[in-house]
């Protein structure tokens, strides 16, 4: 089960790119976090719709309301502002995962303890 | 029980609703029902993936629930961001909530049509007043403020040493302007004018440099002549449209002549270069058309229609440095930052030390000598801007002026007018808001914040005021050209629609709106719900009394109303005793014929042509016709020791006298054509009272005919064979002056015997009259114009400014009155219908019709006599002062007083009248069923 802290923090990125495919409602991006994480990470719907009344007023996505699939449902869809703060959050996502990922490399070949006191002696 | 999802849905929305209100959180409308969409969906899969319905619903709705305690940081942060007030409540902002604040406006014009519609006529006719007069007033404002040069531009006025009182003279002569330009060096420039008896022009259409054609000469009488030094148009601004100002008035015999001449004399052709001649045919000079202007603006304090060289002028070349010479009036211009004061200072000694010399010749004394008499010699600088309306005390001046006075008569009007406009708006707003209690009582329950009570109060006065104000604007566009016939004045619709008069009329009006809105506005939004509510209407009175700020604004109308009305009765009393008055002789049915002595020789033979008019009893001939006696010199007696005593002389025919009817007290007039005639004189009472007889020649017989009189105007003597009674031979705001009437064959200087005075038959038709008589005029003159007054119309004209004046203030004075009046019979009119059922208990308890009136109207009467109690006072301070401007005055009785006072009652109870009786009138079972 992922933490708390790490569930809120990666919530945006996970809509925006979720929505980023396409128009899609609150159900239907639960089930598809259910899907990407195998049913691991538990979100909410207590969780989730917060996040996305969050980022409406933040104006990163628009709803309408549509009955075109039988129910009254509200549909979400990223606005180009969502699309630039997608953009923004991949990059933070890609430096943290991109750093994390060396580390770890480097504990596996055991290079990270002679990398450390090179720096500290030659600096 | 079996499960129904929809009950239970139902249930949950409820649930959840209350759960997330304990988050502190605001839901907006669609959060529930996507929460909802979303429990369906989660229980449809459910049920799809073989969960029975009751199941699939817990453990959805256990899902959602679940997650609000770990997401309650999410909501509390949504909370907080979310606005405190919601959207649909926050409409304390004017703007916002204007929409409805319009319509609550529109639905309280429709329920009392009538009283919104006298609040905003009121009002717009109050604004209309006001729009007019500051026209006015800032057209009198703009006097001679064109040139370009008026703020350093002073014209040089004089002590008047002449007469036997001091005043001023706005004219100098020839040599004061040079003199003081070499001695003051801040002077720039200077320019000297002089305004020569009206010109004959004679017209030949001759082009420029060809000889002058013979073909049929056309004739223009011209009063509107100036002459003036070559530097005329570096003093004052005006527009040339042919030749150019610098050399324009240098060369002897050139001519400027304005637009509207150049199109009289040329109709649409060039006139530069041009001739005309001036002056009786047979003796004329030639003068040249060296430039055109426009139209001198009618805001100049001097205007004119030709402009000659001042070099041309004759008795000017002869004696170009005369200092007593004094028809001259002079303008200075000062250079640029030059102190006023500093020239000032330097003025009286550059006019003793010069002046010393030639007031020893003239007065056989010395500046320190004159000044020891108390008549010194002094000049001053008049700043050009301050002629119109603040020099109207310096004498023989060119242009008319005005006075200052009139300026705060109509300033004071307009304050007045809109005064009363704004109190009846006021009054009538506060009245209305009686049927508003209920309103405020409704919005305040309703959660109506004070603000918005007073915004809607406030926005509603300003609206009323600024559909006044259209209103007013429209009315004062139709008003102007009426109110120009009644002022003599050209304001025009340009000046009205000018930008900054519409700015600063509509800030106006918006402050109107502002102040009357504000009492009905902090009034009605301080009821407290429960109060508006429960006691319903509680504005205006229980018993019959008005409440208290009402009762003084009221009263405080009354007593401008009574003031105006008592004013403008005491003004038109004195107007009309000034031109009714018995000034000695028989004003009426008394043709003045002009310009007689260009006749020449043929003068005598048009006279008896007239004279054997059938709708003619008689015809004089004379030098000056009242008011227009214009010959002043010094007489003296023997026996008097060389004193004289300043004198006014007529020189008449021997019909004259009888002619125009004088009072003749002692001896007899020039009764026959007899050539002793020439050394006769007839005096009149105040010279006979004032010259200097010994008290000896004063006891004898028959005194003082038989006596003589020397005359410094002429040779020797004359003896006194008539006395005429004192007739006002000026206007009656003088005394009346001795007079010497001489015979036209007397010899002395007299000028030309220029008028016809010819008495028409009183019952005959005037009109045809003077046909005739102008038809003999143009057999004997040809195109010499034909000049006519009445000698009636003459003398009121000596007081235009005063009738004109007096008219314009009757008009506003009604105005005042009429909006007065509208005031209170709405407010009456409302007070009444408040009383509706107090009337109809009266009634029924056996009150008869009468007593109802006279309770209904006692309040206002008792109202309006302490209102005169406070205005007569003022009004009678005001007047008295008025009238010290007249030698000749009515006496300020109580009468005028009275009938203010009665005339104040007489409105009102009109105004009252037909509402209280018909108010007493109801049959009561109506009036008590109407509540």
């Amino acid at each position: 089960m992922l933490p708390r802290e790490l569930k809120a923090a990666s919530a945006k990125p996970l809509i925006l790119s979720i929505l980023a495919r396409g128009e899609g409602y609150g159900y239907q991006i639960l089930q598809d976090i259910g899907e990407l994480s195998g049913g691991a990470w538990s979100w909410s719907e207590a969780m989730l719709y917060p996040v996305l009344h969050r980022l409406k007023s933040e104006g990163l996505v628009q709803s309408r309301w549509s009955a075109e699939s039988g129910r009254r449902r509200k549909y979400y869809r990223l606005t180009d502002k969502g699309r630039e703060a997608l953009q923004i959050e991949r990059s933070h996502w890609l430096n943290v995962h991109g750093a994390l990922e060396q580390l770890w490399k480097q504990l596996d070949t055991g290079t990270g303890e002679v990398a450390v006191t090179k720096s500290a002696t030659g600096g | 029980m079996p499960f129904d999802l929809e009950t239970a849905v139902a249930d949950w929305r409820r649930h959840i609703t209350r759960r997330l209100d304990a988050h502190r959180s605001t839901l907006e409308p669609g959060d529930i029902d996507e929460l909802e969409c979303h429990l369906r969906d989660a229980v449809d899969e459910l049920i799809a993936n073989g969960h029975a319905p009751d199941k699939a619903f817990r453990i959805a709705a256990q899902r959602i629930a679940h997650g609000f305690d770990e997401a309650a940081d999410e909501y509390r942060f949504r909370s907080v961001h979310v606005d405190p007030v919601s959207r649909w409540r926050s409409a304390a902002w004017v703007p916002t909530m204007l929409p409805g604040t319009v319509k609550v406006m529109l639905r309280n014009f429709k329920r009392q049509p009538g009283f919104s519609v006298i609040n905003v006529v009121g009002l717009a006719l109050g604004i209309a007043c006001c729009l007019i007069i500051s026209l006015y007033i800032v057209d009198e404002f703009s006097f001679d403020t064109f040139h370009e040069k008026s703020d350093r531009i002073y014209r040089v006025d004089q002590t008047n040493v002449w007469a036997d009182f001091v005043g001023r003279f706005s004219s100098t002569g020839p040599g004061v302007a040079p003199t003081l330009a070499s001695r003051i060096p801040e002077i720039e420039t200077y320019v000297r004018v002089n305004n020569p008896p009206d010109w004959l022009v004679t017209v030949v259409d001759d082009a420029p440099g060809e000889a002058p054609a013979t073909a049929d000469p056309r004739f223009f009488e011209e009063p509107r002549v100036l002459m003036a030094d070559s530097t005329f148009f570096d003093v004052f601004t005006f527009e040339f449209v042919e030749g150019t100002p610098a050399s324009a008035l240098v060369a002897p015999y050139s001519l400027v002549i304005t637009e509207s001449t150049r199109e009289k004399y040329f109709g649409d052709k060039r006139a530069l270069g041009r001739m005309v001649r001036v002056g009786n045919p047979g003796a004329e000079e030639r003068y040249q058309i060296t430039g055109v202007i426009a139209d001198v603006p009618r805001n100049a304090h001097f205007r004119f229609d030709l402009l000659a060289s001042l070099s041309s002028h004759a008795g000017m070349r002869q004696r170009p440095d005369a200092w007593v010479w004094t028809v001259f009036v002079t303008y200075v211009v000062l250079e640029e930052g030059a102190s006023i004061n500093a020239v000032r200072a330097k003025l009286d000694d550059a006019v003793a030390d010069e002046a010393n010399a030639r007031l020893f010749s003239a007065f056989g004394t010395d500046a320190a000598g004159l000044a020891a008499s108390g008549k010194a010699w002094r000049m001053f600088f008049t700043p050009l801007t301050d002629i119109h309306l603040r020099a109207n005390d310096a004498g023989n001046r060119i242009g008319v002026v005005s006075d200052i006075l009139y300026i705060y008569v109509f300033a004071t009007v307009a304050v007045l007018i809109i005064v009363l406009a704004s109190i009846n708006f006021m009054n009538l707003s506060s009245a209305r808001s009686v049927h508003r209690s209920k309103e405020v009582g409704i919005r305040k329950a309703l959660g109506s914040r004070r603000s918005a009570l007073i915004g809607q109060f406030l926005v509603e006065a300003i609206a009323f005021s600024l559909v006044a104000l259209v209103l007013a604007l429209t009315v004062a566009s139709f008003a102007l050209e009426p109110f120009n016939e009644l002022s003599g004045k050209h304001l025009t619709l340009g000046a009205l629609w000018r930008p900054q008069t519409l700015i600063a009329t509509t800030l106006f009006a918006i402050a109107v709106g502002f102040v009357s809105g504000l009492y009905p506005a902090l009034y009605l939004s301080s009821f407290s719900p429960i109060d508006a509510l429960r006691r319903g209407p509680r504005v205006g009175a229980r018993r019959l009394s008005l409440p208290g700020l009402r009762t003084v604004l009221v009263g405080f109308q009354f007593v401008i109303s009574i003031l105006l009305i008592a004013c403008s009765l005491v003004i038109q009393k004195q107007l009309h005793y000034v031109q009714t008055k018995n000034l000695g002789f028989d004003r009426e049915n008394v043709l003045v014929v002009g310009n007689v002595e260009k006749l020449g020789e043929q003068t005598d033979a048009f006279r008896e042509r007239l004279a054997g008019m059938p709708g003619v009893i008689g015809v004089a001939r004379s030098n000056a016709v009242p008011p227009r006696v214009w010959y002043e010199d010094f007489a003296t007696v023997d026996g008097a020791g060389g004193a004289e005593i300043a004198m006014n002389s007529m020189a008449v025919d021997d019909r004259f006298i009888r002619t125009l009817g004088f009072d003749l007290i002692a001896g007899r007039a020039f009764d026959e054509a007899t050539a002793a005639n020439e050394r006769y004189v007839v005096l009149n009472e105040s010279a006979v009272r004032q010259l200097p007889w010994p008290d000896a020649v004063r006891q004898a017989d028959n005194f003082p005919l038989g006596q003589s009189v020397a005359w410094a105007g002429g040779d020797g003597w004359w003896e006194i064979v008539g006395v005429v009674r004192d007739f006002n031979i000026g206007s009656l705001r003088q005394e009346i002056q001795p007079l010497a009437i001489f015979h036209e064959s007397a010899a002395i200087w007299q000028g030309p015997n220029r008028f016809f005075a010819v008495r028409l038959r009183g019952d005959g038709d005037a009109a045809t009259v003077i046909r005739s008589i102008q038809r003999e005029w143009q057999t004997f003159a040809g195109a010499l114009p034909f000049e006519y007054t009445f000698l009636e119309a003459d003398l009121a004209d000596q007081y235009e400014a005063e009738i004109r004046v007096g008219t314009v203030v009757n008009v506003f004075t009604a105005f005042a009155i009429f909006i007065a009046l509208l005031g209170l019979f709405a407010l009456v009119s409302f007070s009444i219908e408040r009383k509706t059922r107090e009337i109809g208990v009266r009634k029924v308890l056996g009150a008869s019709a009468s007593s109802i009136v006279l309770l209904l109207s006692r309040e206002m009467t008792r109202l309006i006599l302490v209102a005169v109690v406070v205005a007569l006072p003022a009004a009678w301070f005001l007047m008295d002062n008025w009238l010290q401007d007249f030698r000749y005055r009515i006496d300020l009785g109580p009468g005028v007083f009275i009938l203010a006072g009665l005339i104040t009652l007489v409105l009102a109870w009109t105004a009252l009248g037909y509402q209280t009786v018909k108010a007493s009138l109801q049959n009561p079972v109506l009036s008590l069923r109407s509540e």
